[in-house]
């Protein structure tokens, strides 16, 4: 019951800012859509450096597991 | 570990050197950076009336004849992957040829761009031509600039590689960069493109 109703608040309060016209770039000019592309962009600028980073950090963590590899030197060279 | 005169040391040795994290590091606030230009891009198109987002007379940019350079910056990417491995694995020689193979791929994906940009420009589309125009030659171009560096980046390598004073984390540095050009190209040349 709980579940239901936080699910039903969660969507009101998504979809309040529109019915309030609280959204800053709904009302602007172009046929094209604005406000998706902006919710795109924001999603896509929000969430990338933070899986950059997270990437990164794994990458590293899943290297660090596999220090029983040897490693070559740093400046050796490959013959 | 090991143990000498009270003085204890680990042999430990970097999980990924130096050089490579840098160029990670780097390449993270590169991303960032087209990412916000795509996104301006993306926003602007959005917002914008039809007529107003195109280029002057009618002319569209030439997504065909990309295509072709496209294909070439990815084979060299694929072709450095493949000199990673003979380097890893034969040695320096064994890599040498296929380094400047993908240098030269490069390097020709670079020279159709710019004989792509000599067509538009005579045909009227510059910087100030249009909204499209002023976008496609800013992200279009920053790339070319990274393309170009990654490039000099990787020809040094293969001089270096050749005369035998080419280190790992060198070659690993200008190897990451050329990847993050070549892999971030697909996602300008389907956005700007099309």
């Amino acid at each position: 019951m709980i579940y239901r109703a936080l699910f039903i608040a969660m969507l009101l309060i998504a979809a309040a800012p529109a019915a309030a016209f609280a959204c800053a770039v709904c009302g602007m000019g172009g046929p094209g859509n604005n406000a998706g592309a902006y919710f795109g962009m924001t999603l896509a600028l929000s969430s990338l450096p933070l899986l950059l980073i997270g990437g990164v950090v794994y990458w590293i963590y899943r290297r660090s597991d596999e220090g029983s590899v040897p490693q070559p030197d740093e400046h050796s060279l490959p013959r | 570990m090991t143990t000498q005169a009270g003085i204890v040391t680990t042999d430990r040795r970097p999980v990924v050197p130096n050089s490579v994290l840098g160029m990670l590091i780097f390449i993270t606030t590169e991303v960032m950076f087209f990412a916000g230009l795509i996104s301006a891009f993306t926003i602007t198109r959005a917002g914008a009336a039809p007529l107003a987002w195109s280029l002057p007379a009618g002319q569209v940019l030439p997504a065909g004849e990309t295509a072709f350079n496209s294909a070439a910056l990815i084979l060299s990417g694929f072709v450095l992957i493949y000199a990673h491995w003979r380097y890893r694995d034969a040695g320096r020689a064994a890599a040498s040829t296929p380094l400047l193979v993908a240098t030269l791929l490069g390097t020709l994906f670079v020279a159709l761009q710019g004989r792509e940009w000599w067509g538009l420009l005579s045909q009227g589309v510059t910087l100030q031509s249009s909204t499209l125009g002023a976008f496609f030659y800013v992200i279009v171009g920053t790339h070319a600039l990274h393309a170009i560096a990654a490039i000099i980046g990787l020809a040094v390598a293969w001089q270096r590689m050749r005369q035998g004073t080419l280190t790992r984390t060198f070659f690993y540095g200008a190897e990451a960069f050329w990847y993050f050009v070549v892999a971030i190209w697909p996602v300008i040349y389907l956005r700007v493109y099309f």
